[in-house]
């Protein structure tokens, strides 16, 4: 009987808030259909996995490093910068590969001060990776100015734009593939590999890990060049569907990222979270806001749903993970 | 020392919701005397201290000080009544002067704005003068040393004329040199009129400063008496209380391989420690509070030091946790929840941990062989669990031990480290836990147990360690002639005829 | 010694006291914020024009485009004893503050395109809403002559909130298109940030709700831009030869990114206005007359700019580099950047 209760209070811990979720997409699906015929169709869909698809390539590896316990909120200005970064290339004759190329790396660079500022040297990531934050949008801004203006547009190759636009097979936008990828990616790194399992137990107890030959100093660095990678990929391939680059982008991306991990269920002290309940987390915030915008709701109240989902999940985040507290 | 009592202490105990943490305890203190508490960890002296000092407030008994009824609720009482403490983490503000410290909380007050005291000032510099003519007032208290610092905690309790002032093991983090300092310090002091209460575990300090001494034992006080003629070994015996000596199962795949050998292993808490390990051997390491066990278990597992150490025949640096693994040993550490156990994580995924090779094929992990290993260890330990995802946070003690050593198992090294094994564990689970380790020596496994627990080598090692104050004083071979005597004399710093 | 002393002050310590040492004359200008070209451009005109014509000094601080930062810059110009004042505020409220604050320091203050809420000094006002007004006839009419049929919809990307946005902007440019076509229907109003991307994405959206959507107006071309990138994603976006087959697209501010894309024929955005040279001019011509004396400080006078509106039927590449020369700083061909266009 003692055993019942223990059960269903751990899948109640593990499962509610991705159960919740779901429940509350197939709800607002329901709820948008019948009040917006052209909710319930291929291009709609599309439309929202497009605006989530940077959010969710980003947190899937930020998801797992939160997992471990810690975070990144320099995401919004690598990204800026790498957009930048591989537009001014393009401009100045840098073939587009050769500039994606170098984009990626200089963006691993700047996960890569992450990694030693937090990892090895032990900084708060509030701190240091705030520190990256400023610097990074600082020489965005700063490229942005070598060429000669506030953002880089004209004198782009006409090529610049067809790598974000690219239609793999002719029907999926390379956005929505690279999202794919990338959860497909994590999913694997989380349910089969050594990293995956070491990443929770880094969360889980750290000291308890050192103690354990886990070279926890390694695999925090290693997910924190993943992250400023992805978000390397993701300026790359935003300013290359937009066909601009601006070094004002992705303000607050940080935020948009953490919010679709905590939602799904991931806690920030680490030691618990899932890729699929991250997904499910950056969707209910895709949908809120497709389904508002096409309801013709003013922005303030998007402003305001936001922040409630916010919070609400961060309550729900509380209770779930907290059992002994609720 | 005019004989009078400055403390009564009548039957004086403290419950905490779930456990007794002092039983009523009496015994008086006199009057300008140098008075220890001993006890080892859990004895009930901090207790004692908190309550004396406004900390906690007692569930039982009177306190009279000066003869006058004594229940301090707040730290303030305590310090208005004269008692004063000088803790070990000293309670001294680095961006302030000297002088700055002393005024600290009792500046005067004209129409709301503080103006320094001149007349307290005064006495505060005659005060640190006395002590130590080499600091001047206007210092900042961030440039001082350790024991300068404590220097200045003192004055500032003498300032407000303390009666009584309690060390709470002051020589922690002193060197050699500072802790004379401190001595000289206690001794003037003492020549000043002020009573100490002094608690240590170090047992020279105690015999070099102390007048009087009371021991506490599980919530208990032994004896309360004059230091004078006090037996080191009958000191400790009153701290440890009665050893049974039986139930010692020699192992019995002992060989004469060496599995570990240790040589003039220095640190700076470590002297010239020497030790070898046998295949298939239980050594204990034994020694009071402070004595140098854990200092050898870090040696051995991630920590530097001076000397040689050779795994199996090889000489080894062991200064890295991975290094340590490799070379084929693995801790049970100290700390379960703080170093041992992954709580947030289910069973299934703690037990891999320090050895993925077990559960990994072609460079993956398979949830099937996770599952196996789980459900291996948690029969052959029984640990009791609804089933393998079980929250390890959420096992009781005992049982999150058996998993913490299933993972340390599944390592599959051949030298064991065994940090306090069964502290904090029931009754049942200990006995387990005990037969578990004897059974992996069984196997031919080496098992080091380091534990502050008397009972516990002697029922269960094969050979036991003696440390006292970072040295090695004896290995002693258990066997039914085992001299707890001797043992005690040892582990209390007394000398012994070679 | 006490001489070389005063001399590294004047280093250090802000151009004002290099200013005060040989009586130049030195302006402060707050831009909206620096993040954006043009407000790049207006500084850069600003502070050329007032050296060229007056020999004086401008000391720039970024607005930012917070309320807090622009009057904390306006404290500090005051406190460095400028000459004169140029502020674009970001609201309203805050602009009555600044002029006061300045006023009471005796320092001449000019404000501009947020008009203030007391009318209490000059205000240089770029009369937007005629070129908004205009830009919407236009759209309406070669929608109208290309698709008889069709009537108009129109989706527009805003600011959020902004008062001044609606009243140069949008409703002018919504009456415009009504002005053709009485039955044109403002479908959809969103806010776009200013930002590229999240104007891709908010358009996305809206022309998911609303397909039929012909005629966009973005508030800026950055918005402008982000309509047209949405457009694209969904393979429309285009014209045949300057003739309309999806939609016309219509921004404001009249950069290089924009004239590049009006003066496309393959490109549906086709229509932008813009001026940064005669409204910085006029900024220090009206900060100079009132420290000469020639106007009074606290009296309120507005003086209008025009906004030249450009767009693909009506103007040609030749006004257009020019116009981009004279405000923008602009030193590339127009021609050779639009034929590089696909």
């Amino acid at each position: 009987m003692r055993w019942n209760v223990d059960r269903i209070k751990h899948l109640l811990q593990t499962e509610t808030q991705k159960a919740v979720l779901i429940g509350t997409l197939i709800v607002m699906m329901i709820g948008l259909s019948l009040a917006t015929p052209s909710f319930l169709s291929v291009t709609n869909f599309t439309n929202v996995f497009l605006k989530v698809a940077v959010i969710v390539i980003i947190a899937s590896a930020a998801n797992l490093l939160m997992v471990t316990g810690h975070f990144d909120l320099s995401v919004g200005s690598v990204l800026a910068f790498s957009g930048i970064l591989h537009a001014y290339l393009c401009k100045h004759g840098v073939p587009i590969e050769m500039s994606m190329l170098i984009t990626c790396i200089v963006a691993m660079g700047w996960g890569g001060i992450n990694a030693m500022t937090v990892a090895v040297l032990g900084i708060n990531p509030v701190i240091a990776t705030v520190g990256v934050l400023f610097i990074a949008r600082g020489f965005a801004f700063l490229v942005a100015r070598w060429d000669g203006g506030a953002n880089i547009m004209t004198g782009l190759p006409m090529e610049f734009v067809d790598f974000g636009r690219e239609l793999v097979f002719g029907i999926f936008p390379l956005a929505i593939v690279m999202m794919v990828a990338a959860l497909a990616l994590f999913l694997f790194i989380e349910k089969r590999t050594e990293i995956g399992r070491f990443a929770y137990a880094i969360g889980a107890n750290l000291q308890a890990a050192k103690l354990s030959g886990i070279n926890t100093v390694g695999i925090i660095a290693l997910l924190y060049v993943i992250v400023a990678l992805f978000a390397g990929l993701s300026g790359i391939l935003q300013t290359s569907r937009v066909g601009l680059a601006a070094p004002n982008v992705a303000k607050g991306l940080e935020f948009d990222v953490i919010v679709a991990i905590i939602l799904g269920g991931t806690a920030m002290t680490g030691g618990v979270g899932s890729t699929i309940g991250m997904l499910l987390g950056a969707l209910v915030v895709g949908f809120a806001s497709n389904g508002l915008i096409l309801l013709g709701i003013p922005f303030y109240y998007q402003s305001i749903a936001y922040g409630v989902i916010l919070i609400g999940s961060l309550m729900l985040n509380q209770r779930f993970t907290n059992p002994a507290r609720a | 020392m005019d004989g009078s009592n400055i403390l009564e202490i009548r039957d004086v105990g403290k419950a905490f919701p779930g456990v007794v943490a002092l039983k009523g305890v009496s015994f008086d203190i006199k009057r300008n005397t140098v008075h220890c508490i001993v006890g080892e960890n859990g004895a009930g002296k901090s207790t004692f201290i908190k309550i004396l000092t406004g900390v906690h407030e007692r569930s039982s008994g009177e306190i009279t000080l000066d003869g006058k009824p004594f229940a301090p609720t707040r730290v303030r009482d305590a310090m208005a009544a004269g008692i004063s403490v000088l803790y070990q983490e000293l309670n001294v503000v680095d961006e302030l002067t000297i002088a700055g410290n002393l005024t600290l909380g009792q500046e005067a007050h004209s129409f709301g704005f503080p103006k320094q005291d001149t007349a307290i000032l005064e006495k505060a510099a005659g005060i640190l003068a006395s002590f130590d003519e080499s600091i001047s007032m206007d210092t900042l208290v961030g440039s001082l040393s350790v024991a300068q610092k404590q220097v200045v905690e003192i004055t500032k309790a003498l300032c407000s004329d303390c009666a009584v002032l309690v060390m709470d093991e002051p020589t922690a983090s002193l060197s050699l040199g500072e802790t004379r300092k401190l001595f000289d310090t206690v001794a003037r002091l003492k020549a000043s009129g002020v009573t100490i209460i002094f608690i240590s575990h170090k047992l020279d300090e105690i015999f070099e400063n102390g007048d009087y001494i009371t021991i506490f034992r599980d919530g208990e006080m032994i004896e309360t008496r004059s230091l004078e003629g006090l037996e080191r070994s009958d000191l400790v015996r009153m701290m440890l209380g009665k050893v049974v000596v039986n139930d010692y199962v020699p192992s019995p795949a002992i060989q004469t391989e060496t599995a570990l050998e240790v040589r003039n292993a220095t640190t700076r808490k470590l002297r010239n420690v020497s030790f070898d390990l046998q295949k298939g051997e239980i050594l204990g390491f034994y020694g009071l509070v402070g004595a140098g066990k854990t200092e050898v278990c870090e040696i051995l597992y991630g920590h530097p030091c001076a000397g040689e150490i050779r795994v199996k025949g090889k000489a080894t640096r062991l200064d890295d946790v991975r290094k340590s693994l490799k070379a084929g040993l693995a801790l049970v550490p100290e700390e379960r929840r703080e170093a041992g156990i992954f709580g947030l994580l289910g069973i299934r995924q703690n037990i891999p941990l320090m050895n993925m090779a077990n559960v990994k094929s072609h460079g993956l992990v398979r949830r099937a062989e996770e599952n196996r290993l789980a459900d291996h260890y948690i029969d052959a330990l029984s640990i009791a669990a609804r089933d393998r995802e079980h929250q390890v946070s959420l096992l009781s003690g005992g049982n999150q031990q058996k998993v913490v050593i299933a993972k340390c198992l599944n390592r599959d090294s051949d030298i064991i480290l065994m940090d306090e094994p069964t502290r904090g564990v029931d009754v049942g689970a200990k006995q387990e836990i005990h037969d578990i380790i004897r059974e992996l020596a069984g196997q031919g496994k080496s098992i080091i147990v380091f534990t502050s627990e008397l009972q516990e080598v002697v029922q269960l090692c094969d050979r036991i360690a003696l440390m006292y104050d970072g040295a090695l004083r004896q290995i002693v071979q258990n066997g039914p002639d085992l001299d707890t005597d001797h043992i005690m004399k040892l582990v209390a710093g007394e000398e012994i005829e070679a | 010694m006490k001489k070389l002393v005063v001399t590294l002050a004047a280093a250090c310590s802000i151009a004002a006291t290099a200013g005060l040492a040989d009586d130049k004359i030195v302006l402060g200008k707050i831009p909206f914020t620096l993040e954006h070209s043009y407000h790049q451009s207006i500084v850069e005109i600003f502070s050329d024009y007032a050296e060229k014509n007056y020999g004086a000094e401008t000391i720039v601080v970024d607005g930012q485009a917070s309320s807090e930062s622009s009057l904390s810059a306006v404290e500090n110009l005051i406190a460095q004893k400028v000459d004169g004042i140029a502020l674009h505020s970001p609201d309203i409220g805050m602009t009555a503050t600044a002029v006061e604050a300045a006023h009471k320091a005796g320092i001449p203050i000019v404000t501009t395109l947020i008009y203030p809420s007391t009318k209490t000094a000059p205000h240089i006002q770029p009369k937007e809403e005629f070129s908004s007004f205009r830009m919407g006839e236009v759209a309406a009419e070669q929608w109208m002559t290309a698709f008889p049929d069709k009537p108009v919809k129109v989706a527009i990307l805003n600011f959020g909130g902004f008062e001044q946005i609606a009243k140069l902007r949008t409703e002018p440019f919504f009456k415009g298109v009504q002005s053709v076509a009485p039955d044109a229907e403002l479908v959809a109003m969103q806010n776009g940030f200013g930002s590229t991307i999240k104007s891709m994405e908010v358009m996305l959206d809206i022309l998911q709700a609303n397909p039929d959507v012909n005629i966009i107006f973005g508030a800026n071309d950055d918005m402008a831009l982000g309509a047209l990138a949405a457009t694209e994603q969904l393979g429309r976006g285009k014209m045949k030869d300057g003739a309309p087959l999806t939609e016309i697209i219509a921004g404001v501010d009249g950069g290089e990114n924009a004239m590049v894309k009006v003066f496309n024929p393959n490109s549906s955005f086709k229509l932008t206005h813009g001026q940064v040279r005669d409204n910085g001019r006029a900024e220090v011509d009206t900060l100079m007359a009132m420290i000469e004396g020639t106007i009074e400080m606290d009296k309120w006078l507005e003086v209008q700019t025009l906004s030249p509106e450009f767009d693909y039927w009506n103007s040609s590449v030749p006004a257009a580099q020019k116009f981009l020369e004279e405000n923008f700083g602009f030193e590339k061909d127009l021609q050779a950047l639009v034929d590089t266009q696909r």
